[in-house]
Formats: structure tokens, C-alpha cells, sequence
């Protein structure tokens, strides 16, 4: 592999470049990974230790994604969960910020606030769901609520705790240079406290992510990818339930690996943090 | 130069009145830390404190500086009482109070756009004091790529920056090592002799406080305030190895140290 990377490297043509960038060491690894993984589940498929019912082979799968696809099941589903998923997301991150915002404004507010906060991050978001059932209903509006409940938590703690950690003699410097109020907000205090912020941001996500999934599965309205993965158990159709959960897995790991960590990463490199780390 | 001690400027810019500072503690005791302190500091004139940890030199800083305002006594910047926090007394930190996600360039002007200076004249502003502290080539550095003499001539550019009417630095060169610091000291007193500002200079170095300083005010702590002052009269470049200066030195060393 390395010799191979190397004697590319040499090549100066641009189209190289960039097949370099993207088959790089650790999309090679995640092939093998995935390949081995394959070839496993198709041993274990083959030597009939479960019933073909209950595991189906990768090909069937891979048939059934390809399915689902073409009649639109799964392009529709994926839509619309997105659509919930980014409308929750929006809401969480501006209840969260405000409340967060107002939390520093008002310190006995924010001791209270913070400790129920902590509570609630930590609470199962499918405890949720009876309760927006009875609240609001079978409809977008439930599911939304869950959502938001179970993410707008970490917003609001890391708007909090990411305010309250910016070192006070930033402040005591910015105010000595005469900020103050709003200036102070914005040149200052937001940025200091921007790393923590984003690291809250990634946790509200994948909490937002696993209370939408669940939501569509027992909130029903006939669609969204929650609600094809409990037609796959309604249907006993293992095939369907597998092919969705490889397009739940894929859409986390997207936006994980490439929104979230690319942000995370270019923030650390700006703020010096790697740099210390490599340094020590 | 060589004179400026015959012909010192005579108009005052600080002066501290009767200035005491006492904490009260949750116990309802309370505690001096300052007691009847009067210092006067003239025009483009350098001043440096030099105490003992804990001998109240960073609390008088942080009266002057506004920080905090409650204290006895009167405390007056060019005759006016010091009311509160302003760009006229810029304080330098010990340590780097430069924002790591700015460049060096985007540091010094960061303290402009919230001192709300017009946008027109800021790039002006800035490139003038980066060059100032030799630093004009760094300008799109990330501070984290600076070291640490580079940091503090950053934050020097900085405050100076705004153009206080007098320059307040709680300690900047401790925790450098020695060939920074002597770097550090002729850079700052090549920029005195440029601008004339009058800085008052807090350390717990005795070789610093006589380096730098015009006047060396010693502090007590017993005493909570001055306990002796001493006029260095020897031009800045001449002081190494100077037999007076070896004496004055001696001499503070066994102020600090005779439990007086």
C-alpha cells in the first residue's frame, strides 16, 4: 500500500491528486472492514445456524436496498426523516442557545435550570413518546417534540458551561479594552466558547438522531425511516428491516464523520489545540 | 535620554492619594492589604513596583486599573478621579490574554473595533505598532504559533494599540526565560523612548524593577504600603555592570529580605 501511495505521490497530475485523497489509508481500511464483515455474515448465512427467515444473506439485503430504492420507499422515507431530523435539530440549537444565553443572564435561573438540565439530558428519549402521544398526538408535531426534548438538553448545557469556563481574565482584558454588553458577547465570549459549543451540538445531534428513529417507529405516520423498520417487523421482512438500518447507519456515519469532525477538527486547528497535543 | 532624570517632565500623570484597600472576609475579620499608599507618577516617566508575592502590588494594579472600586483614598489620572474601567489605563497580563482563534493582526485589532475606533483608521493603527514590536511579519500567525516572548510584544502591540495615557504590566516577563526576557527589555524600552508612554511596571525581580525603571518603589508587607523608593540615575543602556546599580541592587535586596 505504501509504495503504492508513494509512487503515485511522484505524478503530479491532478486527477491522481485527487483519487490519492479519497483512497487514502483510511478508506482503504474501512473497505477491508466492511468486506471482512461481509464475508462473515455470508459464512454465517451459509452455515445455516439461523433460520433463512431471520438472517437473510448480504445479497438479499443488497437486492432489497436496491428494491426499496427504485419504488421509492426508502428515498421518500430517508426525506422525510431528514426533514423532521433537521427542522428538530434547528429548534433544539435555538431553544437550547436562548435558554443557554439566559441561563449566563440570570445566574439563580441557571443554577436551577442547569441541574434539571443534566437530569434531563441523561433521560431515555423513547420515555418521551406516551407522553407527546397523550400531549399531542399521532402526528409530525409529536415526533418533533421528542426530539427536541432530547436534544435541546445538551445545547443548552454546553451554551452554559462553554460561557461560563471562557477564562475570566479574557473578560477582564476585553472589558479593559473596552467591551462591554454586546461587543463583549461577540468578539469574546461566543468564540472563546465555540469548542465546547460544537462539541454539544455533535452530542445534540446523535441524541436528536436516536429520539427521531424511535419516534417514527411508535409515533406512526405512515412515513419516514422509523416507520419503515416497524412495517419490516409488522411484515416479518427481515431483508427490508436490515436494508434500513444500513441506510440509518450510513446517514450517521455521514454526518458524523463528515459534517461534525470536519468542523471539530478545523475549530482545533484554529484554536491551537492539536498543536498542543502533537507538542506534549 | 542621557539627561532625562536632570530634566524630568513635570506634569503629573498618576497620582496616588491616601489609597488603602481592605478586604472583608466571610468571617466579618478583615484584611489590609493596602495601607495609605501615595505615589505620584510624572509624564512619559517609568515606574516600577517590586514586592514580594502577596504584598499588595497586583491589588494597587487592579485599582488603578478599575477592576475594582472600592478603596480609600483618591487615585487621579492628569488631575481627573479614576472612575471605573477605560482604555486611557491599559493593563498587560502576566499571562497571554491574546485570543487563540485570531491572528496576531486580527489580536490588535480586535481591542480597535472594541474601543470602537472608526474602521478607516484601524489598519493604519495595527500595522503601525506590529512594526513597532518588530512583529509586522507575523501578522497572520495563529497565536499558538508565536512564542512566548512573541505572545507578550503581541499583547504589547496590543494595548499600546489604544493609545492609553498610561501602560499598566502586572509582571508581563515573568515566566520567560532570561535571553527572552532581555530581548523583551530592550524592546521595551526602545518603544519609551518612541512614544513617551508612562508605564508603571509591577514585578517581584529586583534586576528587572532596576533595569527598567526610572524610579524603583519597594513594597512592604508588613507594612502594606511603600517602604522605600529609589531614584535610578543611571541611562538605561549603562546600567549593566554599573558599580551604583550593583549597590542600589544590594541595597533593595536587603530591604526585601531584613523581615522589616
Amino acid at each position: 500500500m505504501e509504495t503504492h501511495i508513494k509512487s503515485s505521490k511522484k505524478k503530479v497530475s491532478l486527477s491522481k491528486k485527487i483519487v490519492n485523497k479519497i483512497i487514502n489509508r483510511d478508506t482503504l481500511s474501512l473497505v477491508i472492514f466492511i468486506s471482512v464483515f461481509l464475508v462473515v455474515w455470508q459464512l454465517v448465512y451459509m452455515s445455516e445456524i439461523l433460520p433463512k427467515l431471520s438472517l437473510p444473506s448480504p445479497l438479499a439485503v443488497g437486492q432489497t436496498i436496491i428494491e426499496l430504492l427504485f419504488d421509492f420507499t426508502l428515498v421518500k422515507g430517508t426525506a422525510f426523516t431528514l426533514w423532521r431530523l433537521f427542522l428538530g435539530f434547528l429548534l433544539s440549537l435555538t431553544l437550547g442557545l436562548i435558554t443557554g444565553l439566559l441561563m449566563i443572564k440570570f445566574q439563580q435561573f441557571g443554577k436551577t435550570m442547569s441541574s434539571f438540565a443534566v437530569g434531563l439530558q441523561s433521560f431515555p428519549s423513547i420515555a418521551w413518546i406516551p407522553f407527546a402521544i397523550l400531549l399531542i398526538g399521532f402526528n409530525d408535531f409529536g415526533i418533533l417534540f421528542v426530539v427536541v426534548m432530547s436534544s435541546v438538553f445538551s445545547v443548552m448545557l454546553s451554551t452554559y458551561t462553554g460561557l461560563r469556563n471562557v477564562p475570566p481574565i479574557y473578560i477582564r482584558a476585553a472589558r479593559n479594552m473596552g467591551a462591554k454588553g454586546f461587543s463583549l458577547f461577540r468578539y469574546v465570549l461566543i468564540p472563546a466558547a465555540t469548542p465546547t459549543l460544537i462539541m454539544g451540538m455533535r452530542q445534540a445531534w446523535s441524541f436528536a438522531w436516536h429520539a427521531l428513529i424511535g419516534a417514527e417507529m411508535l409515533i406512526t405516520t405512515l412515513v419516514g425511516l422509523g416507520y419503515i423498520l416497524s412495517v419490516g417487523r409488522e411484515f416479518s421482512n427481515m431483508s427490508q428491516i436490515i436494508a434500513t438500518m444500513i441506510v440509518i447507519f450510513t446517514i450517521g456515519l455521514i454526518f458524523d464523520r463528515v459534517v461534525f469532525i470536519k468542523i471539530e477538527e478545523k475549530i482545533r486547528d484554529r484554536w491551537g489545540l492539536n498543536q498542543q497535543k502533537i507538542e506534549q | 535620554m542621557q539627561f532625562k532624570n536632570q530634566y524630568p517632565p513635570q506634569k503629573v500623570s498618576l497620582s496616588l492619594k491616601n489609597v488603602s484597600k481592605i478586604y472583608l472576609q466571610r468571617n466579618s475579620k478583615t484584611i489590609t492589604v493596602l495601607d495609605n499608599i501615595n505615589i505620584q507618577i510624572l509624564e512619559g516617566e517609568i515606574v516600577t513596583i517590586l514586592g514580594k508575592s502577596g504584598c499588595g502590588k497586583s491589588t494597587l494594579l487592579n485599582l488603578i486599573a478599575g477592576f475594582e472600586n472600592s478603596y480609600g483614598g483618591e487615585i487621579l489620572l492628569n488631575g481627573k478621579p479614576v472612575k471605573d474601567i477605560s482604555t486611557e489605563r491599559i493593563m498587560m497580563f502576566q499571562e497571554s490574554t491574546l485570543f487563540p482563534w485570531l491572528t496576531a493582526y486580527q489580536n490588535v485589532e480586535i481591542a480597535l473595533k472594541m474601543a470602537k475606533v472608526p474602521k478607516h483608521q484601524r489598519e493604519q493603527i495595527v500595522k503601525h505598532y506590529l512594526s513597532i514590536v518588530g512583529l509586522f511579519d507575523y501578522s497572520n500567525s495563529y497565536i499558538y504559533q508565536l512564542s512566548g516572548g512573541m505572545k507578550q510584544r503581541v499583547s504589547l502591540a496590543r494595548a499600546l494599540s489604544l493609545n492609553p495615557k498610561i501602560l499598566l504590566m502586572d509582571e508581563p516577563f515573568a515566566g520567560l526565560d532570561i535571553t527572552i526576557k532581555k530581548s523583551l527589555y530592550k524592546e521595551l524600552l526602545d518603544m519609551h523612548k518612541k512614544t513617551r508612554k508612562t508605564i508603571l511596571f509591577v514585578t517581584h525581580n529586583i534586576n528587572e524593577a532596576v533595569l527598567i525603571g526610572d524610579r524603583v518603589i519597594v513594597m512592604s508587607p508588613r507594612l502594606y504600603g511603600i517602604k522605600k523608593e529609589y531614584l535610578i540615575d543611571v541611562p538605561n543602556e549603562q546600567r549593566k555592570d554599573n558599580l551604583s546599580i550593583k549597590n542600589i541592587i544590594n541595597e533593595i535586596t536587603a530591604d526585601l529580605y531584613d523581615n522589616a
